[in-house]
């Protein structure tokens, strides 16, 4: 980095980003990932297989099915299932991340695609995270593959940044959803008679407690809160997303921003069921992209201190057992 | 690595940033990543497009701009992740399933079971597939043969055909005391408050009851 690139870049947008970012979306968006997937993985031959209800090719453009694959054996779901599970896990875990990663999104892709019964955001938006992951460095530090070659290699110096287009992409990417998400929220539907779209109006977000999605927390809430207080956070939702460029862009705002996104996303996750995998994705992007850099660091430092800790020990002892 | 000098975001001065800092260089070559940081944001803008309710419509024609047009569908489905909750719910809706049998009137059948995947939710199969599907026939059909046929396998009275409907309940008023959500029979439901999207037609049950008991 020099001074002449600082200069060029004011904001700093282009500077390189602190690889921690970029390593804790790769630890945990899988793992939210899998989870979403994982009571769907286990009725698999429910869900891209003849055994269960499938919906059959459609003639023409069809924005329910962009591409038709043809149902798979049963065989072949089991193993698209396992392979699935694995290459998820290995990315988290950093164990041949390149690979893992690939084959991880290439599958969360086919799953996406061959079926629109079960594509929900998390699973759209997830095969682009892991795609993002898969041409990034992505697990060059706190992985599997960073401490074998630190074993291999112990001279060799550890990457601390990785370059701005790695990180940026998922801050971006992030702010620009919320902003979406909020003009969608503001305008009127093409059918709608209101000059405004239906978060301006009271009890829309009230609207959405009422059907299977509901958990106890949630008719505890609508049951015990003043209409009001819903009210008051679906302005404040509206304001978040619509203002979301600022709130992320600013970087005085940027505490709030995420504090107000994790708060946001926590009552998506307690309040609307299935919906909580969605949650916890949009958390790890949320604190992986714009959490302080010290509380990332601390996270790593201390957690990798006590895996390596502990692998060194159990590779000692089996070691000594050897020996013996 | 110094802990210190790595905790800078980003690096503001040569002197203390530049020997602090390693780059993990990027999988891949230059016009690569070039072309990668180019799709990047061209995925991004069309998330942004795609969250827009109504499409702009071109100078002249008229016509509407679809992103559909310039950008392959099966690219463009990744894109369509924005529009979260974006209206009011008027109704509380519900999908069920009227089982007709050869003699006698329809009856409701529990399908959740031959559905497993969050079967007690929305997000099951058979809600999905009436929520994308339920005014294009072919698919309708295609869930009547596969519901007629495990039913059939599974159940004491057999069918011939079925009713496909949903129930539209109307929203507690905030304020006034409500139930918490539970599924409850379809006959605890009010007419109005039901819509058949699709049924079998009853020429159609009665054709093959006569070719099932000739």
């Amino acid at each position: 980095m020099s001074d002449h690139a600082t200069a060029r870049e004011p904001w700093g947008f282009t500077l390189p980003q602190p690889i921690e970012r970029l390593e804790f979306i790769r630890v945990f968006a899988p793992l939210a990932i899998l989870g979403f997937l994982s009571s769907r993985l286990v009725h698999v031959e429910h869900w891209i297989t003849r055994v269960g209800f499938v919906v059959p090719e459609r003639l023409g453009s069809d924005y329910r099915q962009p591409l038709y694959i043809p149902p798979v054996p049963v065989w072949l779901a089991v193993l698209v299932a396992v392979a699935t599970v694995v290459s998820g896990l290995a990315t988290s875990l950093g164990y041949r991340t390149r690979w893992a990663s690939g084959i991880f999104a290439a599958l969360l892709a086919y799953l996406a695609l061959a079926d629109r019964l079960e594509a929900f955001t998390v699973n759209k938006l997830g095969t682009v995270i892991v795609f993002a992951i898969f041409v990034a460095p992505a697990g060059a530090r706190f992985s599997i593959d960073a401490w074998l070659r630190a074993k291999r290699q112990p001279e060799a110096p550890l990457p601390t940044h990785v370059h701005w287009g790695n990180v940026r992409f998922f801050q971006v990417l992030l702010a620009l959803m919320y902003l979406g998400s909020g003009i969608a929220k503001a305008s009127p539907d093409a059918d709608s008679t209101r000059s405004l779209g239906d978060w301006f109006y009271p009890n829309t977000m009230w609207s959405h407690l009422h059907d299977s999605y509901q958990t106890p927390f949630t008719y505890f809430l609508a049951a015990s809160v003043p209409a009001v207080a819903f009210n008051l956070f679906q302005y404040l939702t509206l304001a978040y997303e619509l203002g979301a460029p600022i709130w992320f862009g600013v970087r005085r705002l940027r505490p709030f921003g995420l504090v107000f996104g994790l708060a946001m996303h926590a009552s998506i996750g307690l309040m609307f069921g299935p919906v909580v995998w969605f949650a916890l994705l949009m958390m790890v992007l949320l604190f992986g992209s714009f959490a302080p850099l010290a509380w990332l660091t601390r996270f790593f430092e201390t957690a990798w201190a006590k895996i390596t800790e502990t692998a060194a020990g159990s590779s000692s002892s089996l070691a000594k057992a050897a020996r013996e | 690595m110094g802990r210190k000098a790595r905790r800078s975001e980003p690096p503001k001065k040569k002197k203390d940033a530049a020997p602090s800092i390693a780059i993990a260089p990027s999988p891949g070559p230059h016009w690569l990543r070039v072309a990668l940081g180019i799709a990047g944001a061209l995925y991004i803008a069309c998330v942004l497009i795609e969250a827009m309710p109504n499409a702009p419509r071109a100078r002249g024609s008229g016509r509407r701009l679809h992103l559909y047009d310039v950008v392959p569908r099966p690219v463009l489905y990744f894109t369509q992740i924005a529009k979260l909750f974006p209206q009011a719910a008027t109704y509380r809706t519900e999908y069920r399933a009227e089982g007709l049998p050869c003699d006698g009137p329809a009856f409701e059948l529990d399908v959740r079971p031959f559905f497993p995947i969050h079967s007690d939710d929305k997000e099951s199969r058979f809600d999905r597939a009436l929520h994308f599907y339920r005014q294009d026939r072919p698919t309708m059909e295609a869930l009547e043969q596969y519901i007629v046929d495990r039913y059939n396998q599974s159940g004491a009275r057999k069918i011939e055909g079925i009713m496909l409907l949903s129930l539209r309940v109307p929203i507690p008023t905030p304020g006034i005391p409500f139930p918490r959500y539970e599924r409850a029979p379809l006959e605890d439901f009010p007419k109005e408050q039901r819509k058949v999207w699709y049924a079998t037609s009853r020429d159609v049950v009665d054709q093959r009851c006569r070719e099932v008991k000739p």
